[in-house]
């Protein structure tokens, strides 16, 4: 197998999971194709020294990231920000997870780039404080004040979110981020 | 409940695929490095002499393997007390080490209620004990509904569960990194069944959502997961999972016809390979006490996929024999279609047997979940079931051969429900 089919072997396997994050990044379908397709070019121009697929995709991932937060060809995500957020989901159906998606989404799109990536790493990737920050090259403390900087806003856009906040509490006490 | 984790997973599901991207970033490191290529002329060779000085520091470091320890040994040798403390701290996605086993608990010692909430955890070789906080489990507010298992790898380094969500995942402990392999619904998950293979190579999956025994219809979305590729290969007709061998074809679940009166009973077990195709099949004369209804039988097959051991009431036609009613262990030879051992194990006037399948050591020994509940008199004068009591259990390796019996495992407070890594433990032979 040469470099290029061991490239496109790599993005067969991780490339979905890694389109997840771009997604939950951007929130939306082209933004994330584009943001994976930039990080994914930087992964096969260093291909012949990254070799193995699990530093390629921990490569893939602090490209993704830090390309997202310095991101400045998109100025804002392609949700209109809103007040006035959806009716919480009463039950389990379909409607209401549609609307639960786009409560979450158009929350996250309130947030500013740094606070969307802290919160999508400690809370859908499960990172620690210490793994953020290094993902993102900044410092810890600074991880944890847009951790809570970022649940504090999302907590003030109304009862659904902070209803489904009640979760990750547990884990940053409200003032605290850590 | 969706909580804020469900919700950001369920939003990621809605990403696009992938496509051409592969494709299209090749083409632009293509170009990037036709416009910079004395540059990265200049670091390649940088590079190679970096990897150079990395590997002659690798060569001069001993290899060790992190799940052993220096001599070797395995963690557990023979009748080993586990202590089960009342709590456990979140897993971390730092390196944890390897995991022992992984079980689940009552979330609340004295939780009165019928279906107390369950809590996930493992507990690594260095006997720390860990919470694994989102994989789906009972609640209060969902009491006995999802009863899908976290279970270990053969040598501990990972573990699959199932998140509230209907996400399967794998999850390597020493990274810290989360696989995810697929989606059910959640109606699916109610009752899961996870299988490593004993190389830690493959994974079978069975969901047998609502109806547990699963012999109605094929179970929706039967699974076997490469975890080298991540490929799956779709397995749904065959029914319900009796594990995975490490290469050779497996017997794999029930393959059913109805009687006349309407009774399903099994006639064959099907025998499928890596590819998911049938390439023969075990006689269901064979499964434990001869039972051609399959209510109660559970499994699993040797890592070289030739024995199937298998559970089961003995209910076989004569009422004068000594084992009737006795419960059945099983060791089908599945390439020549026979019985090749079979051992009995009796009730007490006064305790339940307990008997569990935990899985394969290596080809000639089993782990098994052995022990006694006592019975008391029921306080209910309306009621004269039993009333369950005291329950005393152990892991034990159980030589295929002779049915002789090895402690490995006590406890000092009994998990619900256990996954051990065999890789782990000793064969107690």
């Amino acid at each position: 197998m040469d470099r290029d089919d061991a490239f496109r072997q790599f993005v067969a396997v991780r490339g979905a999971t890694l389109m997840r994050v771009a997604y939950v990044l951007t929130g939306d379908s082209y933004f994330a194709e584009d943001l994976l397709q930039i990080a994914l070019t930087k992964v096969a121009g260093r291909w012949w020294r990254i070799r193995s697929p699990e530093k390629a995709e921990a490569y893939a991932r602090t490209a993704l990231y830090r390309e997202y937060v310095n991101w400045r060809r998109v100025k804002r995500n392609s949700e209109a920000p809103t007040e006035v957020l959806p009716e919480p989901a009463e039950s389990e159906d379909f409607a209401a997870e549609a609307v639960q998606r786009m409560t979450i989404g158009r929350a996250l799109a309130e947030l500013t780039r740094r606070q969307r990536a802290v919160l999508i790493l400690r809370f859908y990737e499960d990172r620690s404080v210490e793994q953020t920050a290094e993902l993102l090259g900044c410092s810890t403390g600074t991880v944890k004040s847009q951790t809570s900087v970022a649940l504090a806003h999302l907590r003030r856009l109304g009862p659904e979110l902070a209803h489904l906040l009640s979760d990750i509490e547990a884990d940053v006490p409200v003032g605290g981020g850590s | 409940m969706t909580r804020f984790r469900d919700a950001v997973h369920d939003l990621a599901e809605q990403a696009p695929p992938v496509g051409e991207l592969a494709e299209r970033a090749l083409d632009g490191a293509r170009r990037k490095h036709r416009r910079a290529l004395v540059p990265a002329a200049a670091a390649a060779m940088i590079a190679a002499i970096s990897a150079g000085v990395l590997l002659v520091s690798m060569l001069a470091v001993p290899v060790q393997d992190p799940l052993r320890d220096n001599a070797g040994d395995p963690k557990i040798t023979t009748d080993t007390l586990i202590d089960i403390p009342d709590t456990a701290p979140r897993l971390p996605t730092d390196d944890v080490g390897a995991a022992l086993m992984a079980y689940s608990i009552n979330c609340e010692k004295d939780d009165p209620s019928e279906f107390p909430p369950q809590c996930w955890r493992i507990m690594t070789t260095d006997r720390k004990h860990w919470s694994v906080s989102d994989a789906a489990a009972s609640t209060h507010q969902d009491p006995g509904a999802i009863d899908s298992p976290v279970v270990v790898a053969p040598i501990g380094d990972r573990i699959a569960y199932v998140r509230p969500n209907g996400t399967f995942v794998i999850r390597h402990l020493q990274s810290g990194t989360v696989d995810e392999i697929f989606q059910w619904t959640r109606r699916e998950i109610s009752f899961l069944t996870i299988s490593w293979s004993a190389n830690g190579r493959w994974i079978v999956v069975t969901p047998d959502g609502g109806d547990v025994w699963g012999f109605k219809e094929p179970t929706p979305n039967a699974l076997l997961v490469d975890t080298d590729t991540m490929d799956t290969v779709d397995i749904s007709a065959y029914g319900r999972s009796f594990g995975v061998s490490n290469s050779k074809p497996f017997p794999f679940g029930f393959e059913t016809s109805t009687s006349a009166r309407g009774i399903p009973r099994v006639d064959a077990l099907p025998v499928i390979d890596h590819a998911g195709r049938q390439v023969g099949a075990v006689s269901a004369k064979l499964l434990p006490g001869r039972q051609r209804h399959i209510d109660g039988v559970t499994g699993k097959v040797s890592p070289d996929g030739r024995v199937l051991a298998a559970i089961g009431t003995n209910y076989s036609d004569q009422q004068d024999d000594p084992n009737y009613g006795a419960t059945a262990l099983t060791f089908i030879d599945v390439a020549n279609n026979r019985v090749a051992h079979e051992y009995f194990y009796h009730d007490h006037e006064h305790t339940w047997l307990v008997l569990q399948i935990l899985g394969w050591r290596d080809n000639s020994t089993l782990l098994v979940m052995l022990g006694d509940r006592q019975l008391k008199a029921n306080p209910d004068p309306e009621d004269d079931y039993p009333y369950e009591g005291e329950l005393e259990i152990s892991v034990v390796g159980l030589d295929v051969e002779t049915g002789n019996r090895t402690p490995l495992i006590r406890f000092s407070d009994y998990p619900n429900q256990l996954s051990l890594a065999p890789g782990l433990l000793d064969s107690g032979g």
